[in-house]
């Protein structure tokens, strides 16, 4: 079983990067944070940007095909605004966003319901919306007609309704106002003050668009299991614990400019299998059940292509397990302590022996994001494996050699690297001054626990991060989604880190951004960070050799991207 | 001589037996005798004494402490400082296995003695006073053996958190309500023997009966029963741990089966040896179980 | 033996409600996570858990909520699922097929492999063929299900290339006969394994035992062409206990054999159950605790009723 056979529920909420994975691109996630996504994508709208998938080695495009993906979660819901498992990966299928930027390739722009936008000033965006964007057929008795602005205002409000929703931080906090103009061809989205992050969220999964018929009353109970919207692929079939099968939206719009105008999507279906177990997933794959499969590390997918014919995407994988520490609970509140940690995780050792090389240490800000991270010589006076200075600290500190903690951690964790990080993460902690009582849990209660904060430190979720945003939010006394859900920042203790946060977040220019940002996480580093990524790997995803032109460097906005094919010949 | 000290007299095994060396080797000869004629229980009780044994001195027999993640590198084949290779954490196999070895053991002993104990109790309480409380008693054991094993395993350590107390108590009372049964239906049957009619209408003593006739068959289908049961709580704690529910942080066979299935198929000894340890472990109680029923066979006719 | 039903359905009746108060009890003061809290998901606010508590109708007290429930199995209604809101008497029509082909040829295989063995080994009885099936049988009795299935999966699929199909939902047996037997042949091989090991110990000290009895002494004395006909009339007398086992054995894969549906990825009943206890889904483990109860009463009545079948001698009253 995918980790264990424990906890399908929580699986659910940790694994979406194992669904979006198996969705059929490696590497990053888009949106919120627990979405993941991966691989890369080819983009073909206009021209504007986007990399070529295997470049034209593939061959001429061939309509037809079905396509296989393994999930280890199950669907919770194709409603987009409250989704949380495996169909996050799948909104990007079913229905549509305003535009999709790529935190990995910044040159990436996908327009999809819009056409365009305009910005008069720092905090405005109006955008113009396609024409032709049309609702597939369907069984909630949604017409088949074409998108407009009116649908975008509809489904926005909704999210305010909805507290619990992911995209709730997003909207909440920077949907100021927004409106359809009267020809609903013009949406205009109003932000309280300038979000460098905009462009990140609003292509987001869990922020695509459903058709208001299908947000009714009548409808909302039904996109439990059903779906109607206006993107590349239409539900067909859902059937509880078994899979999904998905066909080509016979209306929809895209044309592969750069073939004749074809319609797209080529393939005529996606059939997403839920396999909940991880080793069943991967002989699926084998034997040749499933067409996309990526492996939890670079070895194990280099191993299971020996030999075959598989086409391999390796990307970095936006994800990383952290430390963290209750800021306001003993010994967590000293500086000292919480630097002392730090020196003590030999962030190497997790590389070579959970990753054997192919994985790299994180600062605060994982190493995918590239120069917004700060650059590995600064991060040396931060941050290295120095169990003496770990053990000074804690001197300091406390007056003795060692210090007494309490570590809790999920007794047999779906979470993939969790049971892999843990024995080594312990004897690192014990090596560098720590006297550890440690204090397993039944994953259930871990969960509750560390959700609640009710704990003094303990290993993270493996939650994705597609973009610096949450890097930034897990420092802040509101924690990584600002409702105070996991909230282990140090802005707790100083209300200046706070400010400092909101502040950076309104640079809109990317080079003082960039400045601003290293500058923050040389402070949070002053005050010594409660929340400390460990590494982030790579990850390799497999292809049967009949998928051609793949995405790739785009990272989950790939999920957008429909110009590959399925060549059986 | 009165009939108490009879067994101890040396007229008991003979006249040559008089002698304390003779008694000795007269009772090691008729051990043997039982192994030869047992062989199967033989293989099965050296099964169990080495891997008591392996428990016992576990420490002194690993080389590497099992939770050491420096033993040796990752997924290791097997070698002569690895006898069975490295896991996924860098650990040590062969010193995970022997270690592994003290939990299954462990585990399985107390919940079968503490349960077996509690069962037999209650299966004499139930089938010798009869009536209203043997009814009650019945009534709950058949309930608790309509509950499906599995999810009352899985609703106590779900509750209590796993760990080696609730493992434990969960398996006692798995093991329970079949050795009321067990027990209870023995104690019926012996109950209406005609010794026992015959001493009760000579008007004995009520827990004198008990003591005299019903004790000595009770205790001995106990001990067979428990036999078998150490097999079968074996297999019950691993697949538990298999499923996550074992005791976190130990090097528990069945929990190092289901880690090795992420490394399936690269690194198959880790996946086997600990399947094998449990297999075997069973394997020697099994054995010995069948053994022990076989040679106590007359005794056992008709109260199963 | 009419009056022996309806005698032993009541007390079953009565049994079933103590299991299901019990359930009840168990799950409600079980510490752990709050399915309301699970329910209303991850970015849950303390208005979101009340809200999901009143919807799950938790804040009812304990006898209102047993009552509701218990009434709504009396009606038909099995219930809600709190996870995935769809009505538990749904999953369960559509999960059964799975578990009960699953279990059908579990015994089918346990039946063609156990018996004929188990007598044979009791029949030449110290012969190879003897030490053989209980050597076997004893191997097969300790080696541990997971760990079977785990390799029966995995090593074809590495040496060559061959998986049963997985992930594929049930495949219906009147579309696809030959990938139905794909999907469900290897997993049943793998429970049969222990079953039909225990059968065969069964039957062989079961027969032992009636070939051992005077009147199949005095028989015997009679000479060859007797004998056969007594193995037969022996035979069914010894069938006895191992109906009982195999009826045990077919109330427990009623139930769902929960590892060997997962590994193996079959949308059976057990999958079902073992999910919903780790949701705290308290309307469907309440209701396949009592579909499992339920299994376990019938098919030991079952079982007695078939003993008067098997030996004239034994009448009920």
């Amino acid at each position: 079983m995918a980790g264990s056979y424990w906890d399908k529920f929580t699986k659910q909420r940790i694994s979406r990067r194992r669904a979006l994975q198996s969705a059929g691109v490696a590497g990053a996630a888009a949106g919120a944070i627990w979405v993941v996504g991966c691989g890369g994508g080819d983009d073909d709208d206009g021209g504007n940007g986007g990399n070529g998938g295997n470049g034209g080695g593939d061959g001429k495009p061939v309509r037809g095909g079905r396509y296989s993906v393994g999930s280890a979660a199950d669907f919770d819901t194709f409603d987009p605004y409250i989704g949380i498992a495996a169909s996050v990966g799948y909104f990007p299928r079913l229905y549509n966003v305003l535009v999709n930027y790529s935190a990995l390739d910044t040159s990436f722009e996908f327009f999809d319901l819009a056409t365009g936008y305009e910005q008069p000033d720092d905090a405005t965006y109006i955008f113009t919306i396609r024409d032709g964007v049309k609702v597939s057929p369907n069984a909630l008795g949604v017409p088949e007609r074409n998108l407009d602005a009116e649908d975008v205002v509809v489904a926005y409000d909704r999210i305010k309704t909805l507290p619990q929703s992911n995209a709730a931080a997003f909207i909440n906090k920077w949907l100021a106002s927004h409106e359809a103009s009267t020809d609903k061809r013009q949406y205009t989205f109003n932000l309280p003050s300038p979000y460098y992050f905009f462009r990140n969220r609003i292509g987001s999964p869990i922020n695509t668009v459903v058709p208001k018929e299908a947000l009714t009353d009548a409808n909302i109970g039904k996109l439990r299991s059903q779906a109607a919207g206006a993107g590349p692929f239409m539900l067909r079939d859902y059937a509880e614990g078994t899979g999904a099968t998905l066909d080509r939206n016979p209306n929809y719009y895209r044309r592969d400019e750069s073939n004749n105008n074809e319609q797209l999507p080529y393939i005529d279906g996606m059939d997403v299998k839920i396999i909940t177990d991880r080793a069943a997933i991967r002989t699926a794959f084998q034997t040749g059940q499933l067409s996309v499969y990526t492996g939890e590390t670079v070895d194990e997918s280099l191993q299971l292509a020996q030999g075959q014919n598989y086409t391999q995407v390796k990307d970095p994988v936006n994800t990383f397990l952290a430390f963290t520490m209750h800021p306001e609970k003993a010994p967590w509140t000293d500086e000292r302590i919480r630097k002392a940690a730090n020196f003590a995780i030999n962030r190497q050792e997790f590389v070579d022996k959970v990753y054997n090389g192919e994985a790299q240490a994180n600062g605060i800000f994982h190493w995918p994001l590239g120069d917004l991270a700060l650059p590995e010589d600064e991060l040396e006076e931060f941050q290295r494996y120095d169990p003496a200075e770990a053990k000074a600290l804690i001197r300091a500190a406390t007056g003795q050699d060692t210090v007494k903690i309490k570590m809790m951690y999920p007794a047999e964790s779906t979470i993939e690297q969790h049971s892999l990080h843990l024995p080594i993460f312990l004897q690192q902690l014990k090596d560098g001054g720590f006297d550890v009582e440690e204090d397993p849990q039944a994953f259930g209660t871990w969960l509750d626990n560390y959700t609640n904060l009710n704990y003094e430190c303990s290993l993270a979720l493996n939650q994705v991060y597609e973009y610096a945003e949450f890097n930034m939010d897990w420092q802040h006394s509101e924690g990584p989604a600002r409702n105070n859900i996991y909230a282990v920042g140090i802005g707790k203790l100083y209300p200046e880190i706070d400010e400092e946060i909101d502040r950076v977040k309104g640079i809109t220019d990317p080079e003082e951004f960039k400045e601003a940002v290293h500058e923050l996480q040389r402070t949070i580093f002053e005050k010594g960070p409660a929340f400390l990524p460990l590494v982030s790997p790579y990850a390799i995803t497999l292809y049967q050799p009949y998928v051609k032109n793949i995405p790739q460097g785009i990272g989950a906005s790939g999920l957008y991207v429909n110009t590959w094919w399925i060549d059986q010949a | 001589m009165s009939k108490d000290v009879a067994i101890a007299s040396p007229s008991f095994f003979g006249e040559e037996a008089a002698r304390p060396e003779a008694r000795l080797s007269q009772r090691i000869a008729k051990l043997g005798q039982l192994a030869r004629q047992n062989p199967l229980g033989t293989i099965g009780l050296i099964i169990i004494l080495v891997f008591a044994a392996m428990a016992v001195f576990a420490p002194l027999i690993a080389p590497y402490a099992p939770t050491d993640t420096r033993a040796g590198g990752v997924d290791e084949s097997m070698s002569w400082s690895h006898l069975f290779g490295t896991n996924r954490a860098g650990q040590d196999i062969f010193s995970r296995v022997v270690h592994g070895s003290r939990i299954s053991l462990s585990v399985a002993f107390i919940s079968v003695l503490g349960g077996g104990t509690v069962g037999i109790l209650l299966g004499i309480i139930s089938g010798y006073l009869g009536g209203i409380v043997d009814s009650t008693i019945q009534r709950t054991v058949d309930a608790a053996i309509a509950f499906p094993a599995l999810l009352l395993l899985l609703i106590i350590t779900q509750a209590l958190g796993p760990s080696f107390g609730t493992i434990v108590f969960a398996l006692m009372l798995a093991v329970i309500p079949g050795v009321t049964r067990v027990v209870r239906g023995t104690v019926l049957s012996e109950k209406n023997n005609q010794y026992v009619e015959a001493a009760r209408a000579s008007g004995a003593w009520a827990p004198r009966i008990l003591l005299r006739h019903i004790l000595p068959n009770v205790v001995a289908l106990g001990i067979i029963v428990m036999t078998t049961l150490l097999g079968a709580i074996i297999l019950a704690e691993a697949a538990l741990s298999f499923l996550g529910l074992g005791i976190p942080s130990s090097a528990s066979w069945g929990q190092d089966v289901n880690k090795a299935r992420q490394s399936l198929p690269y690194h198959i000894p880790a996946a086997i040896f600990p399947g094998a340890a449990i297999t075997l472990t069973v394997l020697g109680f099994n054995l010995l179980g069948d053994a022990i029923r076989d040679i106590a066979d007359p005794r056992l006719r008709g109260s199963r | 033996m009419q009056t022996y039903i309806v005698r032993r359905l009541l007390i079953g009746a009565i049994i079933l409600f103590v299991l299901s108060v019990a359930v009840f009890i168990l799950l409600r003061i079980v510490p752990g996570s709050d399915p309301a809290e699970l329910r209303c998901g991850l970015n849950c606010t303390p208005e979101g858990i009340k809200q999901a508590r009143e919807e799950m109708g938790l804040n009812d007290p304990y006898v209102v909520q047993y009552w509701d429930w218990l009434s709504g199995v009396f009606t038909g209604d099995l219930g809600t699922s709190v996870v995935n809101f769809r009505p538990v008497g749904d999953s369960i029509k559509a999960r059964f097929p799975v578990t009960f082909e699953l279990m059908v040829l579990t015994l089918i295989i346990t039946i063609v492999v156990g018996i004929p063995f188990g007598v044979a080994s009791a029949v030449w009885k110290n012969s190879p063929i003897d030490y053989g099936v209980r050597v076997s049988a004893i191997f097969g009795l300790a080696v541990p299900s997971f760990w079977l299935a785990t390799l029966v999966l995995i090593l074809p699929a590495t040496w060559w290339g061959y998986a049963p199909p997985l992930g594929a939902g049930y495949i219906h047996i009147e579309e696809d006969l030959w990938g139905n037997l794909k999907q469900f042949v290897p997993p049943a091989a793998v429970l049969a394994v222990g079953s039909a090991a225990g059968v065969m110990r069964l039957t062989r000290s079961s027969l032992l035992e009636v070939l051992r009895q005077d009147y199949m002494r005095t028989a015997r004395a009679k000479g060859l062409a007797e004998r056969a006909l007594i193995v037969r009339h022996g035979l069914k007398n010894s069938l006895i206990p191992v109906v009982t086992v195999l009826g045990l054995q077919m109330a427990g894969l009623l139930g769902g054999a929960i590892i060997v549906e997962q590994i193996f990825t079959l949308p059976g009943l057990g999958a079902f159950t073992f999910e919903a206890l780790f949701r705290k889904d308290f309307p469907v483990v309440q209701t396949m605790t009592l579909y499992a109860g339920i299994t376990v009463v019938l098919l030991n009545l079952l079982v007695d009723i078939s003993y008067a079948w098997l030996d004239p001698r034994i009448r009920y009253s």
